[in-house]
């Protein structure tokens, strides 16, 4: 992340590289802002940035679809038990999942903030969405924690807990992961190496985000509502 | 102008849009749990819920993302590996819920559940077993006189060898060698029908009553016993007390 956002600095003069192929476009000579390769790309005409992201984002949707097929393939063929209806806790996911639905609606308000260059908002919304992503690994520890210890539910139980605490700890990395992206993209901010123009970082970020907590929509209705729908 | 740049003047916020969905999305998740508490829903909970989460996560990628007004690249990229894990994940459910499923349910999930209460401590010790037909004596001149072992080799083949290993030597984890003299249940051919029938509760050993008929029990217990003394190649350890012939 820091490096695109630093190519600001590096790249704010180097603009001879950016004249070919599209003056077209550049009706209002903001040429002050050149990115040159780094940040376009100029076939397709988009950030370079975002296709990455979209691109990652697209592997990912198979990443975790595989997981959640395996888990159902295996589900009932467990010959150990407990079985998910008996250790899950509908009171207490619903909870976590609100904050994580939650999140995303702070981070879409991160990135209109950042857009509408209100930096200080910006931050604060990214902060508040790194907290509910805090919150949701938190409830997640719980989870484990009372599934592993009072529900002796181990790794190598059963296929239930294989692919169980495979799927949703792969998903609880990534929010982790996220909320230290999150807190480091609030950082550059701070710092004032991202600027309102380069909002598209700010934005990339958000849309990891956004993806996270659409796995979680789909895993929290499809295991764990499911179980007690069936 | 390079389209990575972002035009701060000629911004508008989308604030009250974002917090719309918000709420929607609070309602959506509200309904979808309470759901749970009117049974008579219950046979159209799973595609009502189904639609529901769909609904989810098109408004999270449609307005959050903005994926519907921004560049169509971004829309191939990841809508099609998208419909791609969904169709992979509704092929790998079909296969497996039970209404379509050759193995859902069943003995399987049975089994889980007596094996965890019995670790949990939630049965009374003395659970109804089954009882062999004969005495210990009966099936013991039954297998004297026994020449040929082929239908319980043919179930052994069907039902036992995923964990005991085709030619009985066993399996690391799982099903213990059948063609030493060891046995963890005791070697006399009563012995190993009870076994058969009741499944050992917490072990991946599972109750064949009612799976099999109980002349296929008892023609595959003759055939266990009669593996006893072959010590095939690499089989597992002994486990469990030798017995004399």
């Amino acid at each position: 992340m820091s490096a695109i956002a630093h190519a600001d600095d590096g790249h704010g003069h180097g603009h001879d590289d950016h004249g070919h192929g599209h003056d077209g476009h550049d009706g209002h000579g903001h040429d002050d802002h050149g990115h040159g390769d780094l940040v376009e790309n100029n076939y397709m005409k988009v950030p370079n940035i975002k296709l990455a992201m979209w691109t990652f984002l697209g592997s990912e949707c198979m990443f975790f679809g595989s997981l959640i097929a395996t888990y159902f393939f295996y589900l009932d063929k467990s010959i150990s038990g407990p079985l998910p209806a008996e250790v899950f806790s509908i009171e207490i996911t619903s909870i976590s999942t609100f904050v994580l639905l939650m999140s995303s609606y702070t981070m879409a308000l991160a990135v209109d903030a950042m857009k509408s260059a209100k930096l200080g908002k910006a931050k604060l919304m990214l902060v508040l969405t790194a907290i509910c992503g805090t919150i949701f690994v938190s409830f997640q520890v719980y989870e484990f924690w009372h599934f592993f210890v009072e529900k002796k539910l181990a790794l190598q139980t059963s296929l239930f807990g294989s692919t169980f605490y495979t799927m949703t700890g792969f998903h609880g990395a990534h929010v982790t992961v996220g909320v230290i992206w999150l807190l480091m993209v609030a950082g550059l901010i701070h710092k004032g190496n991202i600027k309102p123009q380069r909002a598209v970082v700010v934005e990339s970020a958000g849309l990891y985000w956004h993806f996270v907590d659409i796995v979680w929509i789909i895993i929290f209705t499809f295991v764990y509502l499911f179980e007690f729908a069936k | 102008m390079n389209p990575a740049l972002h035009d701060v003047a000629s911004y508008h916020t989308h604030s009250k849009l974002y917090t719309r969905t918000a709420v929607i999305l609070s309602i959506i998740t509200a309904v979808e749990i309470a759901l749970l508490y009117v049974p008579p829903l219950k046979p159209i909970l799973v595609p009502l819920m189904t639609v529901m989460a769909i609904q989810k996560l098109a408004m999270v990628v449609g307005t959050f993302m903005h994926l519907g007004d921004d560049k169509n690249v971004f829309r191939l990229v990841f809508l099609a590996p998208m419909l791609m894990a969904f169709l992979m994940i509704y092929v790998m459910t079909l296969l497996v819920m039970p209404h379509f499923s050759p193995y859902g349910g069943g003995y399987v999930r049975l089994a889980a559940q007596r094996s965890y209460d019995e670790r949990m401590g939630l049965l009374p010790a003395a659970a109804a077993a089954h009882k062999p037909a004969r005495s210990v004596e009966e099936y013991e001149k039954l297998f004297a006189d026994a020449k040929d072992h082929g239908a319980g080799e043919k179930v052994w083949g069907e039902r036992c060898a995923a964990c005991h290993r085709a030619d009985g030597g066993g399996m690391a984890g799982l099903g213990p060698n059948m063609t030493d003299d060891c046995y963890l249940h005791g070697g006399k051919v009563h012995n190993i029908v009870s076994t058969v029938l009741n499944g050992i509760p917490g072990k991946a050993m599972v109750s064949f009553k009612g799976q099999i008929t109980d002349e296929q029990i008892e023609q595959v217990s003759l055939y266990v016993r009669s593996l006893r003394g072959k010590n095939v190649a690499d089989g597992k350890a002994c486990e469990g007390e030798k017995v004399g012939n």
